[in-house]
């Protein structure tokens, strides 16, 4: 085999526990088996029946699309002045979830978080396929969708040009360019593994194929230090991209004057709120497919625990932020400002404001004990309601705030049709099928990087260890 | 490769010139001239390779360039055709011809209808494409309001007040500027049908065939026949009726209306000996007390009336006129009140009594009348009914106080009315604001004249019966036998435009015209004649019901009538010469009278002296019936809707579509209750209740109406139609059920039930919230601290500083203000700029979700107690703010601040993300969520309503005020034209235009003169939500109430339960 087994790294900066995650006993040969694997096998019935539940989904949200088209954006519950509801809160949502990828993969890896190698690759993943996901919404909630080309800068002779001072466009940017880095980022990553992949193939396709995707990796010294350097390139840029993102998507907001979206807090709350939705979802993702592909020994109750606490802590953040928004809104002593506050608590929708606090601020506090940190069923439920939770926030934020603004005499309610859950269930069918696609394709665990974190590669006692 | 040679040109030129061009345009080009030559070289320089390949050629053989391009030998050469010497096909060539191929052969794959345009054959000459023409007339209506109609190459498609008519003045409601879309009512008959019965299919007819046999039936009735009509004046319109009785001798004529005013004669018979309606003068009324009266929502003049009144309602010299109303629901006049008295519909007699017995006490010789007053003392009212102490002796000050200068005006009630004349007497207001010198035709309709002729017809004394201009079939309720009556008339004619509730029992419904497409006259007051002419050639065969009335005498070949040669028009024109031009001294011949009054629309031959005060007949007052105590219970109240008048408007969408002025509800009437009497039956806003009064039920959803009297239930009439036509039928419920004929009339408030169905639903308001939760939106002020401190009721002001350089208007910076104290709430800027801007109606659907369309909208709020509130009207429009938060935040441009100051929308740009709506403060965009014009205008002929001077929006584009921009620049051009800067006069936007009481002013506040920039200046202008620094480009006056001033200073909120 010409797997290499050294990688040169650094020396390690713990911020966690020294303890290695993986298990000593773990071989080069049993990652390579037990990672690829399920690619090469005929999916088992789960896998199906996911799929299925996925696809059905996912038609139901083109359905939806198809009507939207034809019929416009009178299908949804929207008028003035809710403006948007169902539409932005999935995008804002779907761009959170994207957020762990990238920090998993740039923020640990550049800090030489050794346990992020398990959960990286379908970290990345998840990331990818919801930055996709979040980007049909800006898409299609425009009114005439088949202009919405518009909002490109394109040389044209007509010599029109777009508004740099709207944060919608700010957003164009900012998701286009974090979706192209972090799909170069995870390329990169999958490099190597592909390599592996072809070099197991039996089938000529499947070789041919693996051997385009892996771009002819050789495994050479000189090809591991380009990967090297191109992957700790990546990871630099894609860190500034994590805060870059949701803060510029929390400027569709702060940069308004709307009462309750007009606020300064809004970047470093958005951006916490982000990476404690998308933990969220990895968690969710992660105790599923472990299961699904019997990779309980590769991604272990360790690296589910770290990824608990990091919940946690953002989690704390979150709900610092809502204490904050409510001071603020008192200490201003702008009536409208105070108005919405109060609204969001104990108006109409109130009901939305208390599951996002008892979901965001309240449910995450049991990842205090570590019993609830390390048990399966806990950490599937709250990383579930976290993720209800983050959904109602961003309801709350741009529903609550547009509803009763400025003029009382326009204000009005907001009451979602089928269509609007029509959508947002077909957000999550596009989601869950692009990534049960993955995990059928493509090496859900990082492999070489894993394998070069292995306590004990060859199998042998005092043997040389790397990492 | 250099330019090809002038001499190219030059020599084709001089062999042109030798043989003198068969055709030129210039001397110069005659003589040959070289420039010429070489100017149209440079400037049509049409085929550059031609002369490059020439060029080339010259090159190789050395031969000038000008000869060779005329050469045969060149094209042998194969230079220019590079396809070769065998002269195939060049390269280029076949790129062209396969590319035109390509275009030609897509573009044939479209099937397009075919459109066929057809030029004028002789163009008229008054008519320029582009041109709006304007030609003056009468709408229909009883109230003979005189109007302009804007018609664009031969289509009407906006009718504005008549400046010169005085029951207008340039202004016009809701209701008539909407009727426009009656004109194109797709659901109008095509043409005449024969019914062989009730609910029996209408077959086609021919025009001869009708008369004809209307004829015959009619001759052979000898006189049982009958003519039923609503309110006819006008010299030729009654002349014809009286002509047709006289050529069927016998004939009855009937005028009824849906709500007459034969109370109101009544009383004046009763006090003055003379059955007249009176005019009164709102314009010279510093003091009003309406005793149940909607003289502004529905007086049978209300246009008038509002627009008199607000004359008054603004500040002169430190003067504002003061308006009490004593109503038991809360109707348009009583939400401009500055007092309002809330009792219920049987206990106004008695404040009115009060207010008498009060006034009487000061004068000794009144002593009998004293005494059968005595009981009615000012305290003793007011405690029995729970007023404010002082209400009613405050009124009776104020009335002494404006002696001569106040009014009294009274609900529709016989009672109430002599109780109003007495007090208008006393007060000495007879003669002064109430006119008796030219009195009002505008509501002759009689209940009691219908009953009894439906009385004849049960006992078949009646064996023809024609009517048009009312519909009887759906006013009058079951129990009063129409239908049963009608069955027993052997020939039943109708010539309204459709078969309505009444037509069904016709035997003949011959269409008649809308008035846009008709001749006709009106007489609104005695000497004030008005004329209707057709704008628009009669879109269907349908005849005018006078030309029906003319055809049938003529098919009989009966009288005068039969014999007059000439249609309609002619006898119209006959008429004014006859009966008009003869009976007064004109200098000029009839042709040009008839021109002139063409041409004005309208003829005053009043001599406006008013007549002298009357004696009252105190006896009259001393018979009044006052009832007894109120009864327990539930009382309902039926009152007429603002928009759809009687029900005959009730098939216009754009009218179901205009919010009530006070509920701001559009597309069903509703059971109107006090807060108090919904909390005491348990019913919440929106639930669908039974109303039931003497064995009738109907169902109608519960309005939760602060300023309501208690127990009481008040419904809007002209809903719940049935064959008005596909938008119109079953639009709401109808009303006029629950009346009852007894007594000869028409009986309206009767003890009614209520029970809850359990079925809810949500109401189409157009306004979300009606309390202003303590926001500074809307500044009132009393008057008399406005006048200590003009700024009284302004919001807490701050200076605000701008990070960002100011934008630069050197030229006209457009702005408006808005006079919060004159606005009445009457919606006819939301009609205006509904017509003016194309703005689509959206349906019932779309209203309860929140997507109306209005660019402007009047925000009603309501302050203080739900029990008896202040009322604010707010219109509210987009405010074209120098720093708009809407330009800022679009991602393409889309929407962009101009240099005039106004926000302009650009819809071809938008692509409808909606977050220049979500970032305005004031929330008047208007998004197209779905095809809504396309949708609106799709029945033919409505897309012939259509403004073409603004744009279509299509679904998905934002939309909003543009501060009429069409108008802005047929301004301007009209103010180049005559090189002068633009005038406050030249442009006038639609809601300006047509605003009753001239609340709104819009201008050029560059200039310092104009008059916009005046009101800008002053200091009770303020903008609303100033402290955002969006600045807008629209000011408001504060809002002044003629009211002692309650001491609450600027920051007073008045909050009430969140409705």
């Amino acid at each position: 085999m010409s797997i290499p087994a050294t990688i040169a790294a650094p020396p390690p900066v713990n911020i966690f526990p020294p303890e290695n995650a993986l298990g000593d006993n773990l071989r080069l040969h049993d990652i390579t088996e037990d990672v690829i694997a399920p690619t090469e096998r005929f999916p088992n019935a789960l896998w199906w029946g996911a799929m299925l539940v996925a696809g059905g989904m996912l038609g139901v949200g083109l359905f939806t699309i198809y009507l939207l088209l034809i019929k416009g954006q009178g299908i949804f519950g929207l008028q003035v002045p809710v403006g948007w509801a169902f539409d932005i809160t999935n995008f804002v949502f779907w761009v959170g979830i994207g957020h762990a990828g990238t920090l998993i993969s740039a923020i640990l890896f550049l800090l030489r978080q050794k346990w992020r190698t398990a959960v990286n690759r379908s970290a990345e993943a998840m990331t990818i396929f919801a930055v996709m996901t979040a980007g049909i919404f800006p898409l299609l909630h425009t009114g005439r969708q088949w202009l919405a080309f518009f909002l490109f800068p394109y040389p044209n002779d007509r010599l029109l040009w777009v508004n740099f001072r709207s944060p919608l466009l700010w957003d164009v940017f900012a998701v286009s360019t974090y979706l192209t880095i972090s799909l170069l980022f995870w390329y990169t990553g999958l490099v190597p593994d592909f390599a592996t992949i072809r070099d197991r193939a039996r089938s000529l396709f499947r070789k041919k194929l693996f051997n385009a995707l892996s771009l002819g990796w050789t495994g050479s010294a000189r090809a591991w230090n380009h990967y090297e350097k191109a992957y700790l390139l990546f990871a630099g840029s894609a860190t500034a991209l994590v805060l870059s993102v949701h803060t510029v998507v929390s400027y569709d907001f702060a940069a308004s004057i709307i009462p309750g979206w007009h606020t300064t807090l809004f970047p470093p709350y958005f951006v916490a709120g982000a990476i404690f939705s998308g933990f969220a979802m990895v968690v969710t993702l992660l105790v599923i497919m472990r299961r699904m592909f019997r990779l309980e020994h590769l991604i272990t109750l360790r690296h589910l625990e770290l990824m608990n606490k990091i919940i946690l802590v953002t989690g704390l953040m979150v709900g610092f932020s809502y204490a904050t928004e409510f001071f603020i809104a008192w200490y201003s002593e702008n009536p409208y400002e105070q108005f919405v506050f109060l609204n969001r608590a104990f108006g109409p929708f109130a009901w939305a404001f208390w599951i996002m606090f008892v979901c965001n601020a309240v449910i995450p506090q049991v990842f205090f004990f570590k019993g609830a940190r390390t048990s399966l069923p806990v950490m599937f439920v709250v990383s579930l309601l976290v993720n209800v939770g983050m959904w109602f926030e961003r309801f709350n934020i741009i529903v609550t705030s547009l509803h009763r603004d400025f003029l009382p005499a326009s204000w009005d309610t907001f009451v979602p049709t089928i269509y609007d859950f029509g959508w947002t269930i077909g957000a999550f069918g596009l989601f869950f099928t692009l990534f049960l696609l993955f995990v059928r394709v493509f090496p859900v665990i990082a492999m070489a990087e894993m394998k070069a974190t292995l306590p004990n590669p060859t199998g042998k006692t005092g043997g040389s260890r790397h990492g | 490769m250099s330019k090809p040679d002038n001499k190219t040109n030059n020599l084709r030129m001089q062999s042109g010139a030798a043989s003198r061009a068969a055709h030129w345009t210039t001397l110069e080009e005659w003589r040959g001239d070289g420039d010429v030559a070489r100017l149209r070289g440079e400037e049509f320089f049409e085929q550059p390779e031609r002369y490059f390949a020439a060029e080339e050629a010259a090159r190789l053989t050395g031969k000038r360039p000008g000869a060779l391009l005329e050469t045969a030998d060149f094209v042998e050469m194969g230079v220019l055709n590079n396809g070769g010497p065998d002269g195939g096909f060049s390269r280029r060539d076949f790129l062209k011809l396969s590319a035109a191929a390509m275009a030609f052969a897509t573009a044939g794959c479209a099937l397009r209808p075919a459109e066929k345009i057809i030029p004028y054959i002789k163009a008229p000459e008054e008519l320029v494409p582009g041109v709006a023409n304007y030609y003056a007339s009468t709408l229909s209506d009883a109230a003979g309001t005189g109007v302009l109609i804007k018609t664009r190459e031969g289509r009407p498609i906006k009718i504005e007040g008549n400046p010169d008519h005085p029951l207008s003045q340039g202004k016009l409601t809701a209701a008539g500027q909407l009727s426009l879309f009656n004109l194109y009512d797709p659901d109008r008959l095509q043409g005449p049908v024969k019914l062989s019965g009730a609910r029996s299919p209408a077959l086609p007819i021919l025009w001869p065939t009708a008369d004809a046999e209307i004829a015959v039936a009619l001759t052979a009735a000898a006189g049982r026949a009958a003519l039923l009509t609503g309110t006819v004046h006008g010299p030729a319109r009654t002349r014809i009726i009286r002509e047709f009785q006289a050529a069927f001798p016998g004939t009855r004529h009937v005028q009824t209306d849906a709500w007459t005013q034969e109370a109101t004669r009544a009383a004046q018979n009763r006090c003055y000996g003379a059955a007249v309606l009176p005019r009164y003068r709102f314009d010279k009324a510093e003091y009003v007390l309406s005793l149940g009266s909607d003289f502004l929502g529905g007086g049978y003049s209300a246009l008038e009336w509002s627009v008199d009144f607000g004359k008054l309602r603004k500040v002169r010299d430190g003067k504002l006129s003061k308006v009490t109303v004593v109503e038991p629901f809360l109707t348009q006049t009583g939400a401009n009140s500055d007092v309002r008295l809330r009792v219920r519909a049987a206990d106004v007699i008695k404040v009115a009594l009060a207010v008498a017995n009060d006034l009487i006490a000061h004068d000794p010789t009144l002593k009998p009348l004293r005494g059968a007053l005595s009981q009615y003392t000012p305290d003793a009212v007011e405690r029995e009914l729970n007023l404010p102490a002082g209400s009613i002796t405050d009124i009776a000050h104020d009335l002494l106080l404006h002696r001569g200068e106040s009014l009294v005006v009274a609900a529709e009630n016989e009672s109430l009315q002599i109780i109003a004349n007495y007090l208008n007497s006393m007060c000495g207001n007879d003669g002064r604001t109430v006119d008796v010198s030219a009195p009002s035709l505008q509501s002759q309709g009689s209940h009691a004249e219908l009953l009894a002729l439906i009385a004849d017809m049960h006992a078949g004394k009646i064996d023809v019966l024609i009517f048009y201009g009312t519909n009887p079939g759906y006013f009058l309720p079951e129990t009063a036998g129409f239908a049963a009556a009608l069955g027993k008339v052997k020939t039943v004619v109708s010539l309204a435009d459709r078969v309505d509730e009444t037509g069904r029992y016709a035997h003949y419904v011959l269409p008649g015209l809308h008035w846009l497409e008709n001749w006709g006259d009106a007489q609104p007051r005695a000497g004030l004649y008005s004329l209707t002419q057709p704008a628009i050639y009669p879109l269907y065969d349908n005849r005018a019901a006078e030309d029906s009335l003319l055809a049938i005498a003529k098919a009989a070949g009966a009288g005068a009538l039969g014999k007059f040669s000439g249609g309609w028009h002619e006898f119209v024109k006959d008429t004014w010469q006859t009966h008009v031009y003869d009976a007064r001294r004109y200098d000029a011949a009839f042709e040009q009278f008839w021109n002139s009054a063409l041409r004005d629309g309208v003829l005053d031959t009043a001599d406006g002296q008013a007549a002298p005060s009357r004696f009252f007949k105190m006896e009259a007052l001393l018979a009044v019936d006052v009832p007894g105590p109120a009864a327990n219970g539930l009382e309902l109240l039926v009152y007429p809707s603002p928009n759809l008048g009687d029900g005959a408007h009730a098939n216009n969408a754009w009218l179901l579509e205009c919010p009530d002025p006070v509920s701001r509800i559009t597309w069903t009437n509703y059971a109107s209750l006090s807060p108090a009497t919904a909390e005491r039956l348990g019913l919440r806003e929106g639930d669908i209740v039974r109303l039931a009064a003497d064995g009738t039920e109907i169902e109608a959803p519960v309005h939760i109406q602060p300023g309501d009297a208690d127990e009481t239930v008040s419904l809007q009439s002209g809903w719940g139609r049935t064959l008005a036509g596909k938008v119109g039928s079953r639009a709401g419920s109808n009303a006029f059920a629950f009346r009852r004929a007894e007594n000869n009339r028409l009986r309206a408030a009767i003890a009614c039930t209520i029970t809850a169905t359990g079925r809810r639903e949500k109401l189409p308001c157009v306004q979300g919230h009606h309390y202003l939760e303590g926001r500074p939106i809307v500044a009132d002020a009393a008057l008399e601290d406005y006048l200590r401190d003009p700024q009284a009721g302004h919001p807490h002001k701050h200076a605000i500083h701008s990070l960002w350089p100011e934008h630069d208007y050197p030229g006209n910076r457009w702005g408006m203000s808005i006079d919060l104290a004159s606005c009445n709430g009457c919606n006819a800027c939301i009609a205006a700029c509904q017509v003016e801007n194309n703005i689509p109606v959206v349906g019932r659907d779309m209203i309860v979700r929140g997507r109306e369309m209005h660019w402007i909208r009047v925000d009603r709020y309501y302050r203080g107690e739900p029990e008896n509130p202040e009322v604010c009207f707010q219109p509210m429009l987009c405010q074209h703010c120098e720093n708009a938060p809407c330009e800022t935040v679009c991602p393409v441009v889309a929407t962009v601040h101009n240099e005039e100051g106004l926000n302009q929308q650009i819809y071809n740009r938008c692509v409808g993300t909606r977050y220049c709506s979500n970032n305005c403060p004031y929330k008047v965009r208007r998004f197209n969520w779905a095809e809504y014009s396309f949708a609106a205008y799709d029945a033919h002929p409505l897309r012939l309503a259509l403004n073409p001077d603004v744009t279509v929006r299509e679904k998905g584009v934002m939309e909003k005020c543009t501060f009429c921009v069409q108008r802005i620049r047929e301004g301007k051009v009209k103010a180049k034209q005559f090189g002068r800067d633009v005038a406050d006069s030249d442009i006038r936007t639609a809601c300006q235009q047509t605003c009753p009481t001239d609340a709104i002013t819009f201008g050029n506040f560059n200039n310092p003169q104009s008059q916009v920039a005046r009101n800008m200046a002053d200091e009770r202008s303020y903008r609303v939500l100033e402290e955002l620094n969006v600045k807008p480009s629209v000011v408001y006056w504060t809002k002044l109430r003629n009211r002692p001033s309650l001491g609450d200073g600027g920051h007073h909120d008045g909050e009430g339960e969140h409705a």
